[in-house]
């Protein structure tokens, strides 16, 4: 099961502020990414990194590089961001569910309200790190 | 082949927890922060960082 995981669940998950879900969620991605194998792009990364000190960031970089690579953006078609533009996301949520849908991934892992709330017809689920770790116990039965 | 998926747990684990451990000793910039608060912040950020990457490319 391939998942994108988004900016936010990964502050959450590091434990910035208490989330016992985002952190659960990311230390079940950390103990299995071979079943569930996660995707990131250089935005995602970006965005992570803002929040990080120096040396936090290398330290990110090095968990991001034993569980999984780093997409470059040029890679996502322009058409797929430009789609979801016009479902009604704004351009930088665009480029995930673009990204999302060009990997095949099953799931995009996100806090974000505005993703949850235009999650229908969708080529891929819109879950939060909470509703995913149900998803993964469901589908381990 | 499940040696090396251990193995590979084992270093991601490790990982994650001295990240967690690292950001835990310094000044937090969530302080006081709701998570809802956080996420907003988080939407912030990479609306900024958007506006950034078309400025670059004009």
């Amino acid at each position: 099961m391939q998942l994108v995981i988004d900016a936010n669940v990964y502050i959450l998950g590091f434990g910035f502020v208490n989330d016992p879900d985002c952190e659960e969620f990311l230390s079940i991605i950390a103990k299995e990414s071979s079943l569930y194998i996660p995707r990131i792009f250089r935005s995602i990364v970006r965005e992570v990194s803002h929040n990080l000190f120096p040396e936090d960031f290398q330290k990110f970089i090095k968990f991001i590089n034993t569980v999984t690579k780093i997409d470059e953006d040029f890679l996502i078609p322009f058409e797929l961001g430009a789609k979801y533009e016009a479902k009604g996301l704004k351009p930088a949520d665009a480029l995930i569910a673009a990204y999302t849908e060009w990997v095949g991934a099953d799931v995009l892992v996100t806090e974000n309200r505005h993703f949850l709330s235009r999650h229908r017809n969708l080529p891929f689920k819109v879950l939060t790190a909470k509703d995913c770790l149900k998803f993964i116990k469901l589908s381990k039965k | 082949m499940k040696k090396i998926k251990n193995k590979k747990a084992k270093e991601a684990m490790k990982l994650l927890k001295e990240l967690r451990q690292s950001i835990a000793k310094k000044p937090n910039p969530f302080t006081g922060m709701t998570k809802e608060q956080v996420i907003k912040h988080m939407r912030k950020i990479r609306e900024k960082l958007w506006e950034e990457k078309l400025a670059t490319r004009h």
